[in-house]
């Protein structure tokens, strides 16, 4: 297990080097100034500009700076925003974003968890049938398109809830169901897979012939069993809710840390794309490994150790 | 028990038992494709789905030839007209009389208002370009762009995965290394990344999706080969002399055709996805071209007063992406039903 752990965190940490000097190697090769007024400067202005930046230096230099800097936790200085440092630009985006993120993961899987135990217990009835076509919706809408027709018709038309911005938790609703219908879709497929397999085992045979309560076979005994599994689609929705908050932040105004990039962009803003960018990895690698830790942790059939994958 | 009637001995004769009828084949014998397009004609959504992306496919290839207007032709004087179809215009429920709703309730008839005798059967966009050809325009370089990305990560990933498994010892571990870090990117970065150094174009969109997009076809190719290369035929055929590329494209290739099939399947609509994902946050095709993607972000800047704009792209791309992702498991239920989940 030691060696497996060992093995992996040095695999987390080459990956991110390798992320780290592609986007920086990637960002010296973009087309265009990253200045706000890049176009309107004259010659001499722009070597000011170079020269304050350290854009002037050759690059690899300006490589081992930002490399050492990384180090420190220094992202560099965005060139956009008011020359803002960028780990304190991410940092106050932080809240909103994870606000976001924490509720679409628990409203996605708490009701994907339900309508896949109703379809495991309901097997091809309509329950069974619809929960499968919201599953299915779910997976193949893109989350932009859903967001966007939430916030025409429940926002606009219907006017239940603010159609953008941050204010208060009321603002956060449309965001929040748009970015859970893919937790909902994933779960909910996965858990009715796990539940029929479960349901069908001996233990839940025997738990039924002592006489245990529908209640208790159910969420004490089979539920308990049919989530282990669950914890490996953690990853892939870790992904879809980091992709999924670039785009519904966009459409709803939430100041997080996926409306920053989208903008940085569109401007051109290199240092904030490299630190976001650098973000986003750091976060998903880290997801991966916890969750391939946790689920050797929780549930002892599964062999990690030895490195076999 | 009152209707026991006695049957007389007679009616019964003794069955020769016939050792050569036990063995008779009654039922056609089935090879393993059309084993699994029985078993795939028995999923009604996945025929429904087969039928739906037959029809929009030819809808996106002859959509903007049967239409009066070029889709990059502009009229500024026939901006933001709604949708309006000949015939169906007479039946008031269905959104396509040419009228439209201003944000005090009040329905005016915009193609009276301002006299204009044509008909745009999807209305224009804020050019005054023909939504109907747009959408198919759209339609057609969405599907391509999913086409072609699949089809090179299929190559990269067959190739990869095959030599991978088949060499094993150490090509193998280098080359499970490099997909290792490859996977632990997030495709979203990569691609983000890609696209902002080439110029967005169609072919830059393919190239960025397939750069990380091939890794989960090759690690499941692999997976298939370790366990088909330790089997007898692929060792006779190594006995008599075949050589390694014969090995891999008569022997073990037409084997994996199942997974590679399958797994192409699920990358199509991934690649929708992303292509118009790009579009949405303004790294997508330049104007005038259009995809499904630019379509949906430029309609939503103005859907409030126009929601025809983003709403016919996107009921477009949703079914698209329902009807592929269903295919997509039909088809493997019906090659692998062990996969079902």
């Amino acid at each position: 297990m030691v060696k497996y752990i060992a093995q992996r965190v040095f695999y987390m940490i080459l990956t991110l080097f390798i992320i780290a000097s592609l986007t920086f190697f990637l960002m010296k090769l973009i087309p265009g100034t990253p200045f706000k007024m890049g176009e309107k400067m004259s010659d001499a202005q722009m070597e000011v500009m170079l020269e304050k930046y350290d854009l002037d230096k050759p690059v690899p230099v300006q490589y081992v700076s930002y490399m050492t800097n990384i180090l420190k936790g220094d992202l560099g200085t965005s060139f956009q925003f008011g020359d803002a440092e960028v780990s304190e630009l991410i940092g106050n985006r932080i809240g909103p974003s994870a606000l976001l993120g924490f509720q679409a993961l628990l409203v996605g899987s708490l009701i994907g968890t339900l309508l896949g135990i109703i379809g495991a217990l309901k097997q091809n009835t309509w329950a069974d049938y619809s929960s499968t076509f919201v599953a299915v919706l779910g997976k193949s809408i893109p989350s932009f398109v859903f967001a966007g027709l939430l916030q025409y018709y429940v926002g606009v038309k219907l006017g239940w809830f603010p159609v953008a911005f941050w204010k208060g938790p009321e603002y956060t609703v449309l965001p929040t169901i748009a970015l859970a219908m893919f937790p909902i879709a994933i779960t909910a497929r996965f858990m009715r897979t796990e539940m029929i397999e479960v349901l069908s085992s001996d233990y839940i045979t025997l738990a039924k012939a002592k006489g245990s309560s529908y209640f208790d076979i159910i969420f004490k005994h089979a539920l308990r069993n049919a989530l282990i599994p669950v914890i490996t689609v953690l990853g892939p929705l870790a992904v879809s809710l980091m992709t999924g908050s670039l785009v519904i932040e966009k459409i709803f105004s939430v100041p997080g840390i996926g409306e920053q990039f989208v903008t940085s962009v569109q401007v051109n803003d290199y240092s904030v794309i490299m630190g976001t960018t650098l973000l986003f990895a750091f976060l998903f690698i880290m997801i991966i490994l916890v969750v391939d830790i946790l689920y050797g942790l929780i549930d002892p059939r599964i062999r990690l150790a030895g490195g076999k994958q | 028990m009152e209707h026991t009637e006695k049957i007389s001995k007679d009616q019964f004769e003794p069955a020769i038992i016939d050792s050569k009828k036990s063995e008779e084949i009654s039922k056609p014998s089935l090879n393993f494709w059309q084993d699994g397009w029985l078993r795939l004609r028995k999923n009604k959504g996945a025929v429904i789905s087969l039928v739906v992306i037959i029809l929009l496919t030819i809808l996106a290839l002859i959509g903007p030839m049967i239409s009066n207007y070029e889709f990059d032709r502009q009229k500024t004087a026939h901006a933001n007209l709604p949708p309006r179809i000949p015939v169906l215009e007479n039946i008031s429920w269905l959104p396509f009389d040419g009228m439209r709703t201003l944000n005090n309730g009040t329905q005016v008839n915009v193609y009276e208002q301002k006299d204009i005798e044509d008909y745009y059967w999807f209305g224009t966009d804020n050019l005054g370009r023909d939504q109907f050809s747009r959408v198919w325009k759209g339609t057609q370089i969405s599907l391509y762009i999913a086409f072609l990305a699949a089809a090179i990560d299929m190559i990269i990933g067959v190739a990869f995965g095959v030599i991978s498994g088949y060499f094993g010892g150490r090509i193998d571990t280098f080359m499970q290394r490099i997909i290792e870090i490859l996977s632990g990117i997030p495709n979203l970065v990569v691609v983000i990344l890609m696209i902002l150094i080439l110029e967005p174009g169609i072919i830059s969109i393919t190239i960025a999706l397939t750069i990380t997009g091939w890794v989960s076809m090759a690690r499941v190719v692999r997976a298939q080969v370790l366990k088909l290369k330790g089997q007898e035929f692929v060792m006779a055929s190594r006995t008599l002399g075949a050589s390694h590329s014969k090995i891999m494209f008569k022997h073990l290739i037409p084997n994996l055709a199942g997974v590679i099939i399958i797994n192409t399947m699920f990358t199509i609509p991934n690649a929708i996805f992303f292509e118009a994902f790009l579009s949405f946050i303004g790294l997508g095709l330049q104007e005038p071209l259009a995809s499904l993607g630019t379509l949906i972000d430029a309609g939503f800047k103005t859907m409030r007063a126009f929601p025809y704009q983003m709403l016919i792209p996107a009921v477009v791309i949703s079914v698209i992406m329902i009807a592929f992702n269903m295919i997509a498991d039909g088809v493997r239920d019906a090659l692998d039903p062990k996969m079902r989940d």
